[in-house]
Parts: C-alpha cells; sequence; structure tokens
C-alpha cells in the first residue's frame, strides 16, 4: 500500500493519491503473472477515476518498481548505488527535460516488457540500462539510477539534448538494440518518438533534438 | 598469359592490321599516304591497348556493382555510408596504388619479394600506362571487398586509412610474390610455378583476409547477436540493388579476367566462357546446398554463390576446360554457403558475406587452378604450390591487416560510437541521408542541421 501511494504521487496530490491507492488489492495469488493482470487491471481504474488515460503503462511499470523498491534494500551491480538514500515521498520533475527523459525510458521499457516477455524483469532491464549508460556524465547518471532504483519518486535534474539527455536516450536505445535486436529496436524507437511528437504535451514533442 | 591457339579467327585476327593497312594505302590519295610509323606491330599493340583500356573499364564498372550490392545490404540509414566508401576506395586507392603500389607489385624484383622501381610512374613509354591503368583497378577491387564486410558500424576516416594501406601495401606485396617482375626479376611464388591468372588469391583472398582482420578488430553490429549468443538477422534495405549490384560485378568480370590477358587475344574466348560458367555454376552450388542443409533458397545466397563461382574461376579460367570450370564454381557457391553459416555460429558479422565469398571463394580456386589445369591435371606438385601460395596469402594479408587495424585503432578508433550507429551512418559521417523523402520520419538520428 505504502508503495503504491509512494508510485502514485508522481500522478496525483497527495490525498487523490492515498485514496487512489486505497482502491489497489493484492491479488490473493502470490504468482507474479497473477500479480500483473491484478496491477494492469487496477491501472486502468485508476487512469479512468483519476483522469490519467493514456498513462496506463507508465503507472503500471511505477508501481511494479516501487514495489520492488520496497523489497529490496541494495540494487545490485549498480556502480552508482549510494550508501543510503531516502526516497522522498513527492518530488515533483525538476525540468521538462526530466519530464521527457522520464517519460521516453518508461515507454521504451513499455516496449521492452512487451516484446521480451519471457526475458524481461525490471531489474534486469535496470541493471542493462545502466551498464549501457556509462557515457552518461556521472552526476547525471546517479541521479537517472535513483529514479531507476526508485529511490526517488521521479527523474531530477537537467537533461540538455545533445549531451546528457541524448546519452541516456543513446544508452537505452543501445540496450533495447541488445534485447530486442536492432531492427526492432529502430522500429519502436520511430513509434515512440512519432507517438511524443504527436502529443498535446509540450515536453514531449521537442523528442527529436535529444536524438 | 595462356598460350594462343591458331584457330580461323585468330587468323582473322591476326590478318586484321594487315588488311587495314592495305584499305588505308589504297584510300589514301598521293597527299595522303600511310604513315609510315604504322606497322603490323604498331597495330596489335594499339589493339592490345584498346581491349586492356576496355577490360579496365569494366573492372572499374565492379566498383559500382560493389556500391550496389553493398549498400543494399545495408540498413537505409547506412546507405550514403557504403557507397561513399567504395567510391573512395576508388579514388584514394587510384593515388595510392599511383604512388607505391605499382612499383612494390610491379617494380624491378631482384629478390622475389618486392618490386623496387616503377613509383609514381611519370615519363615512361606511352605503352606502360595502360598496365598500370588497368593493374590500378584491380588493386581498388581488393580493398573494397572490406567495406562490405564491416559496414554499419566502422568509422568512415579510420576505413579510408586501412584501404589506403591495402592498396598501397598489403595488396601490392602479395601481388608481387606471384605476379611480379614486369621490369626485371621475378616474384618466389611465380618462379615455383604458382597459378593465379587473375587474382583469385592475390585480390580476392587478399581482400577477404584483411575483410576477416577487419571483422575481428570492429566486433559486430550492435544488437546483431543476443545475449545468449542466438543471430538475429539484419535484413537489407534493398535487395533490388543488391541484384543489380550482383549483375554488374558478374559483367565486370569478364573484362577482370578477359583483360587479364593483356592482350586481345583469342584466348579470351575461353576465359570468357569459363567466367560465366564459374559464376552460374556457383549459384547453382549454393542452390543445392541450401537445399542439402534444409535452409530457405534466399536470394542474397544465391547471389553470394555465384560472386564465389567468379571468384573461384579467376585463377584457372585460362587453363581449364569449361567442365572443371563448372565445376570449381559449383563447389565455390556451395562452400560460401557453409562458410556464411560458420562465421555467424563465430559471432563473426559479415554483412554482405565478404569473407564465405572472397576468402573461400578465392582459396578453393586458387587450389582449383592447379587441380585442374587442363595442361597438367591433378599434378600434386602444383597443387602444394598453389596450397602454399593460398597460406602466403593468409600469413601476410591477414597478419599485416591485424596489424594494421590495431595500429589504426590506437589513432582513430575503427568503432563507429553507439550515437552514430543509433543515428545512422549516413547522417552521423556524412550529413546526408540516403532516401529523404522516405527518411523524413527516420527518428533514430537528430535534426540535421544546415
Amino acid at each position: 500500500m505504502e508503495a503504491v501511494t509512494w508510485a502514485l504521487t508522481a500522478y496525483l496530490e497527495p490525498p487523490q493519491a492515498r485514496q487512489a491507492a486505497a482502491l489497489w488489492q493484492r491479488p490473493a495469488s502470490t504468482d507474479a503473472s497473477s500479480v500483473l493482470v491484478g496491477l494492469s487491471r487496477y491501472c486502468r481504474q485508476i487512469a479512468q477515476q483519476f483522469d490519467l488515460q493514456g498513462r496506463e503503462a507508465e503507472l503500471h511499470l511505477r508501481i511494479i518498481r516501487a514495489l520492488q523498491a520496497q523489497s529490496r534494500a541494495q540494487p545490485p551491480n549498480d556502480p552508482f548505488a549510494r550508501q543510503a538514500v531516502d526516497a522522498p515521498v513527492s518530488s515533483p520533475l525538476e525540468s521538462s527535460s526530466a519530464t521527457l527523459m522520464q517519460r521516453f525510458l518508461l515507454a521504451i521499457e513499455q516496449h521492452v516488457a512487451q516484446e521480451a516477455r519471457p526475458l524481461y524483469s525490471p531489474q534486469r532491464w535496470r541493471q542493462s540500462l545502466i551498464q549501457d549508460g556509462r557515457k552518461v556524465p556521472p552526476v547525471a547518471m546517479q541521479q537517472a539510477c535513483d529514479w531507476l532504483w526508485g529511490r526517488t519518486s521521479a527523474l531530477h535534474g537537467d537533461w540538455p539534448a545533445r549531451g546528457a539527455g541524448t546519452r541516456l536516450i543513446n544508452a537505452a536505445y543501445v540496450t533495447m538494440a541488445e534485447w530486442l535486436g536492432p531492427v526492432r529496436a529502430d522500429a519502436c524507437f520511430t513509434q515512440i518518438v512519432r507517438e511524443f511528437e504527436q502529443s498535446r504535451d509540450p515536453a514531449l514533442t521537442n523528442i527529436r533534438s535529444y536524438l | 598469359m595462356p598460350p594462343i591457339s591458331s584457330t580461323p579467327l585468330d587468323l582473322f585476327f591476326r590478318s586484321f592490321p594487315r588488311l587495314m593497312l592495305v584499305l588505308c594505302a589504297m584510300a589514301g590519295t598521293g597527299a595522303q599516304a600511310a604513315d609510315p610509323g604504322l606497322t603490323l606491330q604498331s597495330l596489335k599493340e594499339a589493339t592490345d591497348m584498346v581491349w586492356v583500356i576496355a577490360a579496365g573499364a569494366l573492372v572499374f564498372f565492379m566498383q559500382a556493382g560493389f556500391a550496389f550490392l553493398e549498400s543494399g545490404m545495408a540498413r537505409a540509414k547506412n546507405t550514403v555510408n557504403v557507397i561513399m566508401k567504395n567510391y573512395c576506395d576508388m579514388c584514394f586507392g587510384a593515388v595510392a596504388y599511383w604512388l607505391i603500389g605499382y612499383g612494390l607489385m610491379f617494380g624491378a624484383n631482384a629478390s622475389g619479394w618486392l618490386g623496387t622501381s616503377g613509383f609514381a610512374l611519370h615519363r615512361v613509354p606511352e605503352s606502360q600506362y595502360g598496365s598500370l591503368f588497368f593493374q590500378m583497378m584491380f588493386a581498388a577491387t581488393s580493398a573494397t571487398i572490406v567495406s562490405g564486410a564491416i559496414a554499419e558500424r566502422t568509422r568512415f576516416s579510420a576505413y579510408i586509412v586501412g584501404s589506403v594501406f591495402i592498396t598501397a601495401i598489403i595488396y601490392p606485396v602479395f601481388g608481387s610474390w606471384a605476379w611480379g617482375g614486369l621490369y626485371g626479376g621475378e616474384g618466389w611464388l611465380k618462379k615455383l610455378g604458382f597459378i593465379d591468372f587473375a587474382g583469385s588469391s592475390v585480390v580476392h583472398a587478399v581482400g577477404g583476409w584483411a575483410a576477416l582482420a577487419a571483422l575481428i578488430s570492429v566486433g559486430p553490429r550492435l544488437g546483431r547477436f543476443a545475449p545468449d549468443g542466438q543471430a538475429r538477422h539484419i535484413q537489407g534495405h534493398n535487395l533490388t540493388l543488391v541484384a543489380m549490384g550482383a549483375f554488374i560485378l558478374w559483367i565486370g568480370w569478364f573484362g577482370f579476367n578477359a583483360g587479364s590477358t593483356g592482350a586481345a587475344a583469342v584466348g579470351i574466348g575461353k576465359i570468357a566462357l569459363n567466367t560465366h560458367m564459374g559464376g552460374a555454376a556457383g549459384a547453382l552450388g549454393a542452390m543445392a546446398m541450401l537445399v542439402l542443409m534444409r535452409r530457405k533458397v534466399l536470394m542474397t545466397s544465391t547471389l553470394n554463390g555465384s560472386i564465389a563461382g567468379l571468384v573461384g574461376i579467376t585463377a584457372g579460367c585460362h587453363v581449364m576446360e569449361p567442365a572443371f570450370a563448372l565445376l570449381t564454381g559449383a563447389v565455390a557457391g556451395a562452400l560460401s554457403v557453409i562458410a556464411a553459416e560458420t562465421l555467424v555460429a563465430m559471432k563473426i558479422d559479415d554483412v554482405v558475406g565478404a569473407v564465405s565469398v572472397h576468402v573461400v571463394g578465392g582459396v578453393w580456386g586458387t587450389l582449383a587452378a592447379g587441380l585442374f589445369n587442363a595442361d597438367d591435371m591433378f599434378n600434386p606438385a602444383q597443387l602444394g604450390v598453389q596450397a602454399l601460395g593460398c597460406l602466403a596469402a593468409f600469413v601476410w594479408a591477414f597478419g599485416a591487416s591485424m596489424l594494421m587495424y590495431w595500429l589504426i585503432n590506437k589513432v582513430v578508433p575503427l568503432r563507429a560510437s553507439t550515437l552514430d550507429e543509433q543515428r545512422g551512418l549516413d547522417f552521423s559521417e556524412h550529413h546526408e541521408v540516403g532516401y529523404p523523402e522516405f527518411q523524413a520520419d527516420a527518428v533514430h538520428r537528430g535534426v540535421q542541421r544546415a
């Protein structure tokens, strides 16, 4: 419940987030597929009730991440792991570039989760992404790791195009190419960028300058 | 050069200059007598030169074949890069070969290991320039074999440095062993009786070994092999171009092999026929092998089979009877299929199959030239010399290329960055895209800035 509340605070005001979290019912079975099916249903319900249509997949991934972060002390193989970082319960996104990066990475992860279903786990994906993010400036990568491992509820920092932002997107492309193959990676990339450019969110339409 | 037999056609060719002289004399008025310097010999030389230059132009056209074939096998975002590499191979290669390569390869070769004259050929009898022109096209062909193998992930500048070294040093040094001695002396392989008429080893195997070294140095394309080792097929963007390229290569091969006579001799008929048989049988051999291996009969594998057949017949096209040319081509085509699968199993990402075509076809063709020599069939001593030549080509071309790419990598990274691979090398290296209208939505690259 706490993890779900924390995940929802990126989208809703705290009272609303608590209200939405109250609707979460953990499935009776602990089987991973049952949890995922229940979570998908829950995300659709939340999206309808709290006007978050179109962001179900993001919600889904964020809640999974929050649930996993809750049950884990330290992520393995994370070169950027800090000794003790308290995840802020609610932290507004610092810049539109961070919003863009966060949404882009979530969209990529969603594609990978769909297309590499047997191999995919959020943990493995994050590990791969961090490994491929060696060229991202260390300070920026630290912020990315904090978000990826659930230590912050949102991605912080400034992610300029042709700088850290472009590098992180490239790292995601490399990881996606390794997971799905370069042909599928190009296709997914194209689809995501097209969706961003056609969206009405002004923070997202600038995606091409990051490529 | 193959022996010239006396056939009616040959007699016609031989009498043709005389006939022309008589006609000139008859047509001449008192004021226009035939040029006193015009002799049968000079006419023969002129005719030979016309043929060599025409054949050289055909070999030059093979660069277009390589450009089509290789760019078609690459993804659309790397088309311009592949074509630029082919184009620049020829341009940089022409200068490098004129300056250094030709002298190393054909200069006075007293030691048998290296030519020492004929660098930057200048103020020599006019008849020598034709040979330089023809051989220059061969050198560019050898270098360009590498470009397709390492397409889509190689930095352009590093590639060009490698290409220049191949044209100026790696190719000519082996060439001097097998063909050297135009200005005195003789290459050590040539002395042993090594048969490689138009370059199965000298041109193709050397280029193929250099390509293998480049492949090992640069590594596979991003995502070509899954983390569990599974190979992922990356389809070329335009198989029509690939087919067009293969056709052009085939046409060019008639100049490549038949032009290697260096003379408009009647023997070019057999050479052209054997060349054609080798190419045709190569395709059939590849198809048969695909069927035997229970694989789908792909057009790309079939075309590569025919090119392997053409490579294979190149060494012995002047000494084989057509039936053996057919056998040589068929085996080369079949082997190219097996070699391509072996390379994939070894996680070597050869975009166009350059190694399986040029190395395997070249080595087999060189051995076949010793086996199927019509005047000396299945001579084990000759086969030994051929095998020694193949081994020498491997040791020199592969070893020198590995060293060269290692050194280049120390100065200019051979491998393009992952960002360049994402954007495509057309955009990142050349600031142009191959298909602007169709790629308006290509989003793996950034906004192009003027």
